[in-house]
């Protein structure tokens, strides 16, 4: 078992290293988060200040099209730098693989939350919000555990596809929307009023959803890559 | 490319007995509910829960076929599983598709729209149908040594997502409205649970009958293609 | 409201006879494979006299 941490925790360092040095992914995916929500507004075609109605929306549309971006990226030194034949010639389980790259996918997630989130309050809410930052952060905290989760289960396929730009985000998106769902509603469970009864049920389903990703994961992930 | 023996002149008997026997159990489904049951307190309408809820079973039930084919093959490597995790998932989405279209139909007599976003079984059936639609383009665009591997651990995980998008969508539903709209709450007496039962053989019938013709189609394929090959090669 | 279930019943047919088409149109193609197969034995079993190897 500590063998298998000291595993994932030497891969979440080269992800997170690499990540140090070169800052590709998580400047651009931040960048993007600002930019989808200024089109979301202007989408709209409305001048209202107050977007409380629309705030899970705000929120979870840009950092889901940003979790797609994230993690296909992720995956390119892999690809391209044959990174990926050195990992599994080593004797790593591909099981830490796959849980090292959940960590780091979360963490570049919550570092482009650390905008996100503040930029909804300024941007779109008028009524009482920065009380409920926190239990919007620890939402968004599990529902990047679940997108970290099955986003590396999907594009440890989708990058070795043809048109892999493409299949990643038509395969990823649709298994996403029920984290976009629990996710979302939990945002406006907090934002719009004080509801934590369905507020605490979003997130029991955002745990439950990355325990059942996780085993699946865990049952399937070796063959994803025995060639 | 083995020979297999002699008895393999009787393979396809399967998919033309069950083809018949679908047809055999459909006319009677659709008869029945048609003419025989009697009428509920709901109307006439109330007579597409016996074509809308057979159908949207039997898509479920294609999808849990396609997962358990897809451990199969992981663990196996067979050819053969590969095939019912194709030929299942699609059949599986063609369910989904009618039981969409059915279950709008439903909306439109019942509500008077084409679609309800707070009904929660069409807006999950939506989603379901989004991911095994997926599930097509991720395969056509896998390299064929890859194909059948990514094939079979999708078919594994986009089953596993169909509960959790019911359990998302019921707590979603629930969020906004605390009573729930429940078309199967409806009390059956026992002519009527008859024929509801009726109709989920029928149709479960209609999709092991296609599914036997598909297989025996890509199987066919596969030899005629393998024929093709030994007389390039005794060409030469 | 017959007219509703009349409708549902139809688009299920049309659905499914439409993938009897798909089908149907497979069994085409491999029936025409088949026709070309068989030829190409036929001209390899004048022409040379022998058949072609098993």
């Amino acid at each position: 078992m500590s063998r298998s941490l000291r595993q994932i925790r030497a891969l979440v360092r080269k992800d997170l290293w690499l990540e140090m040095r070169t800052r590709d992914t998580v400047v651009a995916m931040g960048l993007f988060v600002v930019i989808a929500m200024v089109i979301l507004q202007f989408g709209f075609g409305t001048r209202e200040t107050d977007l409380t109605r629309f705030a899970g929306g705000l929120l979870w549309v840009p950092i889901t099209f940003a979790a797609v971006l994230g993690v296909g990226r992720s995956y390119v030194a892999e690809r391209e730098q044959r990174v990926l034949d050195g990992l599994l010639v080593a004797p790593t389980s591909r099981f830490a693989m796959l849980i090292a790259r959940a960590i780091s996918i979360t963490g570049y997630l919550l570092v482009v939350e650390l905008v996100a989130i503040p930029l909804l309050g300024v941007f779109f809410v008028r009524g009482p919000y920065w009380g409920s930052v926190g239990w919007i952060a620890l939402a968004a905290l599990l529902a990047d555990v679940a997108i970290g989760v099955l986003g590396t289960l999907v594009a440890s396929m989708a990058v070795f596809t043809r048109a892999r730009e493409l299949v990643m985000p038509v395969i990823f998106l649709p298994l996403l929307l029920p984290v976009v769902v629990a996710a979302a509603g939990a945002t406006h469970a907090v934002v719009g009023g004080h509801d934590m009864t369905s507020y605490t049920r979003y997130c029991v389903f955002l745990v439950g959803f990355s325990v059942l990703f996780a085993l699946v994961a865990f049952a399937t992930y070796e063959a994803v890559f025995d060639d | 490319m083995t020979d297999p023996p002699v008895e393999s002149v009787r393979v396809g008997r399967g998919a033309a007995l069950w083809s018949v026997a679908a047809a055999v159990c459909m006319a009677i489904s659709v008869a029945g509910s048609y003419w025989i049951a009697p009428e509920d307190v709901e109307g006439p309408i109330q007579r597409l829960v016996f074509l809308h809820v057979p159908i949207a079973v039997v898509s479920l039930i294609a999808f849990g076929v396609a997962c358990v084919a897809g451990l199969m093959y992981l663990r196996t490597r067979s050819q053969r599983w590969d095939d019912i995790v194709v030929v299942s998932c699609g059949l599986g989405l063609l369910f989904t598709v009618l039981a969409m279209i059915t279950g709008s139909i439903w909306a439109k007599a019942f509500w008077g729209t084409w679609w309800s976003w707070q009904d929660a079984r069409l807006v999950t059936y939506l989603i379901i149908g989004l991911i095994y639609a997926a599930f097509f383009v991720l395969r056509s665009s896998s390299d064929s040594g890859a194909q059948a591997r990514f094939s079979a651990v999708f078919a594994v995980v986009a089953f596993a997502s169909i509960p959790l998008s019911f359990w998302a969508v019921r707590t979603a539903e629930s969020a906004i409205h605390p009573v729930a709209l429940d078309r199967n709450g409806l009390q059956m007496d026992g002519p009527t649970a008859l024929w509801f039962v009726i109709g989920h053989v029928a149709m479960t019938v209609v999709f092991i009958a296609l599914l036997k013709v598909e297989l025996l189609q890509r199987q066919m394929e596969r030899r005629l293609s393998s024929i093709r090959l030994a007389l390039e090669e005794s060409a030469q | 409201m017959n007219d509703y279930i009349v409708a549902s019943f139809v688009v299920v047919w049309f659905v499914l006879l439409m993938y009897l088409a798909v089908i149907a149109m497979r069994t085409a193609k491999m029936s025409r494979e088949v026709e070309l197969l068989s030829r190409v034995l036929a001209r390899g079993a004048t022409e040379s006299e022998i058949p072609p190897a098993p």
